[in-house]
């Protein structure tokens, strides 16, 4: 924790220092503080809810007018789920080497964010390792206008998700003589979680018609490598006892499966003004696997071997939003969403005979505990703002956001509803 | 598609709402553009997408666009307007306005209209929410 001040502290003075220095020029800083009421935090049916609290703070240098770094710094604590609070750090590269008069334009942006989480694993055993990730990605995109109401673009993105490696002791054979081999216990490395290494293609076009109307459609291809397990997990003679949480997450990841999941999306946006201070938009989306492995599935969040994968899904959904300035000083935005997903099939803990979470699974119920995940998810979402100006430059941005969520699920784990409220207090100069 | 009256409905309010609008249009204004997908023209304020454009009607109207500029300095600072030189970080900004469009896709259509940042995400078995 001290640590963790400290860091926050030396950077502030840091970036106190340039400013002074006469370099606001160059730099921008931003400070955030924002408190947040979670319903449900792990959008389950545990219904976990937890009050937090954010300080951040934003530097920008603009070192060319072309070119934006950044680096972002933000300390989340949680009131009752203590394990979670995190420094979240983040650095940003972006550059735009095409002049705004163009009609061609060229954006490039990289960075890298990670999250150190508060140490307990002395105090109550707990492993910070559950929580951690290391991000990186990096776009590259073009656009062109073929005439002023007519534009087409492409983009590129590549993501990776980094789990951190944790220490495991492994029997190794070993040649003891010229005949006898014996197991030598072996400290290696192993990965907590598989990465994730997602490729993105998109491309798209936008046309304005009809005075103030404007029709959006973007096509995508992503791809990326596939850890999940397959049918032999459940070949062990049925009866044997088999428990996941026995199973040592060490084992459990490295013995699955790589391959590739690949999947498109197609997604048309029409928007359009309502007078002068509102605008309108409907958005549909609609993804599609590719080639999914048959027969494989990954870990469900009551096994406690949640995988990364098990967030990906195909389906459909649409999302209308307004946004609009009727009320002087402020901006008001809201959405209502629609989703029908369905999800990689899923291995839950959960006993087929009850219905309810049974941590101590056999093959027999590894077996019937996959199941086919199709989800209907709706959101409502209102989010305002009263941005402030003054003639120094600064600007400050108090917010309010409230977002509620319902999600249906054929596997009740994921029977859920979420009500959040966030409050946030931005500055800027 | 459970969804269809939904989208029936939004489809409907747009194309019912094209000859009232159309009305109020005249041939001088600049082309309506909406890259950002928000429904307001582009060539006007948008202070949420953190890009300040000057709107054509604030001299005229003596308000600005919805009144989200709020200059509580504004009888101070209003006496005389000097011109100063673009810094790095105005034309970044500019050239950035220009990048609207490209610098996102709807890989990820579905995530939650209001997070400005992925702070406060939680985190279980290393996958977030």
């Amino acid at each position: 924790m001290m640590r963790i001040v400290l860091s926050v502290f030396l950077t502030v003075c840091i970036l106190a220092s340039a400013a002074a220095a006469g370099v606001a020029d160059y730099l921008e800083i931003e400070a955030k503080a924002r408190a947040k009421r979670v319903g449900n935090l792990f959008k389950n049916w545990d219904e976990v809810s937890d009050n937090l609290g954010m300080l951040g703070l934003t530097a920008r240098v603009y070192p060319v007018s072309i070119m934006e770094l950044s680096v972002v710094t933000e300390y989340t604590a949680y009131r009752h789920n203590s394990s979670l609070s995190n420094l979240l750090y983040q650095f940003n590269a972006t550059a735009v080497p095409t002049s705004q008069d163009s009609r061609f334009t060229m954006y490039f942006t990289g960075g890298y964010k990670g999250n150190s989480y508060k140490d307990i694993e002395a105090e109550t055993g707990a492993s910070k390792n559950d929580f951690s990730s290391k991000n990186y990605n990096a776009t590259v995109s073009m656009g062109y206008d073929i005439s002023p109401t007519l534009r087409a673009r492409l983009g590129y993105t590549v993501k990776v998700t980094a789990y951190p490696d944790i220490k495991d002791t492994v029997l190794v054979p070993a040649l003891m003589n010229d005949t006898e081999w014996v197991m030598i216990p072996l400290e290696v490395l192993v990965p907590m979680v598989p990465d994730r290494h997602d490729h993105e293609l998109s491309i798209g076009a936008n046309a304005s018609f009809l005075d103030q109307t404007s029709f959006d459609l973007e096509v995508g291809y992503r791809f990326g490598q596939h850890s999940h397990m397959v049918d032999w997990w459940w070949r062990i003679p049925l009866g044997q006892p088999y428990s996941i949480n026995r199973i040592g997450r060490d084992t459990a990841y490295t013995s699955q499966i790589e391959s590739n999941l690949q999947w498109y999306y197609v997604s048309p946006r029409i928007s359009r003004a309502m007078g002068d201070r509102t605008g309108i938009s409907c958005t549909y989306h609609y993804r599609k696997f590719l080639d999914p492995c048959e027969h494989s599935y990954v870990f469900g969040s009551t096994t406690g071997l949640i995988s990364p994968w098990a967030s990906v899904y195909e389906g459909d959904g649409v999302q209308l939003s307004f946004k609009t300035y009727l009320i002087k000083g402020l901006t008001i935005s809201g959405s209502w969403g629609y989703w029908e997903k369905t999800f990689l099939t899923t291995l839950e803990a959960i006993n087929p005979m009850t219905g309810e979470l049974d941590a101590d699974l056999t093959t027999n119920s590894i077996k019937e505990g996959r199941g086919d995940r199709d989800d209907i998810e709706r959101r409502l979402n209102l989010t305002v703002l009263l941005p402030i100006t003054t003639h120094t430059d600064l600007y400050m941005e108090p917010s309010l956001i409230l977002d509620y969520s319902n999600n249906h699920s054929t596997i009740a784990v994921y029977d859920y509803t979420d009500f959040t409220i966030t409050t946030e207090f931005k500055i800027k100069f | 598609m459970r969804f269809i009256n939904p989208v029936i409905s939004a489809v409907l309010i747009l194309v019912l709402s094209l000859p009232i609008l159309a009305s109020e249009t005249e041939a001088e204004k600049p082309v309506y553009v909406d890259l950002d997908g928000d429904g307001l023209d582009d060539n006007r304020i948008d202070f949420r997408d953190g890009f300040l454009i000057e709107e054509e009607d604030a001299e005229s109207s003596g308000s600005s666009m919805g009144g989200q500029s709020v200059d509580f300095f504004s009888s101070v600072a209003a006496e005389v307007e000097i011109e100063l030189p673009l810094t790095n970080k105005d034309r970044f900004y500019e050239r950035k306005f220009s990048t609207r469009g490209i610098s996102s896709n709807r890989g990820e259509f579905g995530g939650s209209a209001g997070e400005s940042s992925s702070a406060g995400k939680t985190c279980i078995g290393g996958i977030c929410f």
